[in-house]
C-alpha cells in the first residue's frame, strides 16, 4: 500500500518524531490516497506542494474543514497558481480518525477537493514531525520545507486567527520571495499514531 | 453545557461522594465555581473547578505538542480587577509517535485566582462573571465551554475552599540553594542534590530545546536540556522544576536567562 523512500533520515528503525525543518530537503514518500490512487512527492518535483495533516474527527481540522472552511478556500486560491495540496491522515488503525471508510465519507462531508492519503503506519508523518491535526507544511520548488507549523495564528478550536501562514508562505514563494515566517507551532488535536 | 448555576454543581459534586469515584459518565467537563470573603486587605479569592469524567485530560498552560489550556474571560464589576491564575502542577503525557503534552488528569483541577475590588468594604454581594473555554482528550478532544456567575459572600463559610477529594498542588519557588544550573555547552545541567527525580515542563515562552521528551525528565539529581541556540544565543529557559526526593516532592520555577552560545568553545 504504501512505499515510504527516505530522502537522507534514518526513520524507519526509529518509531519516534524524527521531523524536518524549514530549510531541510522534503522527505519523499509515496501513499495511496482513499479513492485508490497512488501519489508520491516525488510526482510534483517542481512545484509548490503543501501537506496538512488531517483527522476528520478532530474538533481543530472541523473548524478549518467545516466551519471556517479555511482549507478548502486556501486551497482553491492557490491551486490556480499551481500549487499542489495533499491531506495526509496518520491515524493508526482503531484510532480516531482512521479507516478508509472513515475517510472516504470525510471527503464527501467535508466537500474535499484534494487527495487524502493514508499513512497508518505514520511512517510519513514521523518523517516529518506531524504534531498534530491540522499540522501545515509548505514545500517549496526546490524541494525544501519553505515553511512548517500552524495553518494560522489562533490556537482554538473555533475561532479564526488573523494571520494564515501558509497563504503567507505561498505568496512569498510564488512572488519569488523568502518567507518571513518559517516556522510556528502547530496547534490542534495529537496525531493519532 | 452553556449555563450552570456553580452552587448546584458544588452541591452535585459532593453529593456524588466526587473523593470516593471518579465519574464515569456524563460530559468529559463539568465546572464550579466558589468564591471566598474577601480577606482583610479585601482580595477576593475565587475557586475554579474542573471536574474530568475518567481518563480525560485538560492541558497546561505551557509548551505541549497539542491541545490548549482553559481559557477564561472575566465579566467583573466596574473597578475591579484580576491578578494571574495560579495553575496547578501538570504531569506529562506521552503519546504515541513521541508526542509529549503536560496535562492534568486528576478528577478534579482547582485553578485559583485573586481579585481585587476597588473598595474592600463594598466587595460582599458583587456578581463575578466568567466564560470558559477548554480542550478535553482522551483518544478523541472535545472542546467546551460554558458561563458562571458567583456571587462574593458577605460572611465567612464554614467549608474549606476546595472541594473534598480536591487538594490542588500548586507551584511554588523552590527553597534557596536546593538547585543549580549551568551550561555545559548547549546544554543546560540542573542539579538537585538529594533529588531521586527531576522533571521540567516548560513555560510556552521557553527558548527552543533539543528534544523535551527525552530530556524533560531523569532519574537521580541531573537534569540535562540540550537546547537549540537561536543565532549565537541560548535560552531563555524557563518552566517548572519538579524536584523528587524520598521525602517529597516540591514543584517551583525556574528561569535561566538567555546566554550567549559560542559553537565548540563551551558558553559564557
Amino acid at each position: 500500500m504504501k512505499i515510504l523512500t527516505l530522502t537522507g533520515l534514518l526513520l524507519l528503525a526509529v518509531p519516534a518524531l524524527a521531523g524536518v525543518a524549514p530549510g531541510q530537503q522534503a522527505p519523499g514518500f509515496t501513499l495511496t490516497a482513499v479513492d485508490g490512487a497512488e501519489h508520491s512527492l516525488a510526482d510534483f518535483t517542481g512545484q509548490i506542494v503543501v501537506l496538512e495533516w488531517f483527522n476528520p474527527d478532530c474538533p481543530f481540522v472541523k473548524k478549518h474543514r467545516l466551519h471556517h472552511k479555511t482549507m478548502n478556500e486556501t486551497q482553491a486560491a492557490y491551486a490556480e497558481k499551481g500549487v499542489v495540496w495533499l491531506a495526509v491522515n496518520s491515524s493508526a488503525a482503531g484510532k480516531q480518525g482512521a479507516g478508509l471508510e472513515r475517510n472516504l465519507k470525510a471527503v464527501e462531508q467535508y466537500a474535499m477537493p484534494v487527495p487524502v492519503l493514508l499513512d497508518p503506519d505514520g511512517e510519513v508523518g514521523m518523517a516529518y514531525g506531524a504534531r498534530t491535526t491540522p499540522h501545515m507544511f509548505v514545500i517549496a520548488a526546490d524541494g525544501l520545507v519553505a515553511y512548517a507549523g500552524a495553518i494560522d495564528d489562533d490556537r482554538s478550536a473555533d475561532t479564526l486567527g488573523g494571520t494564515n501562514y501558509v497563504a503567507a508562505a505561498l505568496d512569498a514563494l510564488l512572488a519569488g520571495e523568502p518567507v518571513a515566517t518559517e516556522r510556528t507551532r502547530p496547534y490542534g488535536c495529537s496525531v493519532k499514531y | 453545557m452553556r449555563f450552570f448555576p456553580a452552587l448546584i454543581i458544588i452541591l452535585l459534586l459532593t453529593a456524588c461522594g466526587h473523593n470516593d469515584a471518579r465519574r464515569a459518565a456524563g460530559p468529559p467537563v463539568l465546572m464550579a465555581a466558589r468564591v471566598l470573603p474577601a480577606a482583610t486587605d479585601g482580595t477576593v479569592r475565587v475557586c475554579w473547578y474542573f471536574d474530568l469524567a475518567a481518563d480525560w485530560h485538560l492541558y497546561w498552560p505551557g509548551l505541549n505538542d497539542s491541545g490548549f489550556p482553559p481559557s477564561l474571560k472575566l465579566d467583573l464589576p466596574e473597578g475591579w480587577s484580576a491578578r494571574p491564575l495560579r495553575w496547578p502542577v501538570p504531569v506529562r503525557h506521552e503519546l504515541p509517535g513521541g508526542l509529549l503534552d503536560h496535562v492534568y488528569d486528576q478528577p478534579l483541577v482547582v485553578l485559583e485566582q485573586d481579585l481585587v475590588p476597588p473598595d474592600p468594604v463594598a466587595a460582599a454581594g458583587a456578581d463575578i462573571g466568567a466564560r470558559w473555554r477548554w480542550l478535553a482528550c482522551r483518544e478523541e478532544c472535545v472542546p467546551g465551554d460554558t458561563t458562571l456567575v458567583v456571587t462574593v459572600p458577605y460572611r465567612l463559610e464554614a467549608a474549606a475552599k476546595v472541594l473534598p477529594g480536591a487538594e490542588p498542588v500548586y507551584p511554588a519557588p523552590l527553597p534557596a540553594g536546593s538547585f543549580t544550573a549551568d551550561w555545559t555547552g548547549a546544554d543546560l545541567e540542573i542539579r538537585a542534590p538529594g533529588a531521586r527525580r527531576l522533571r521540567f515542563f516548560p513555560y510556552e515562552d521557553c527558548g527552543r530545546l533539543a528534544d523535551l521528551l527525552a530530556d524533560g525528565q531523569a532519574q537521580g539529581d541531573l537534569l540535562r536540556l540540550r537546547c537549540v541556540p537561536d543565532g549565537d544565543t541560548l535560552g531563555p529557559v524557563r518552566g517548572l522544576l519538579q524536584v523528587e526526593t524520598d521525602d517529597d516532592v516540591l514543584t517551583g520555577p525556574v528561569e535561566v536567562p538567555i546566554t550567549t552560545h559560542i559553537p565548540d568553545r563551551g558558553t559564557s
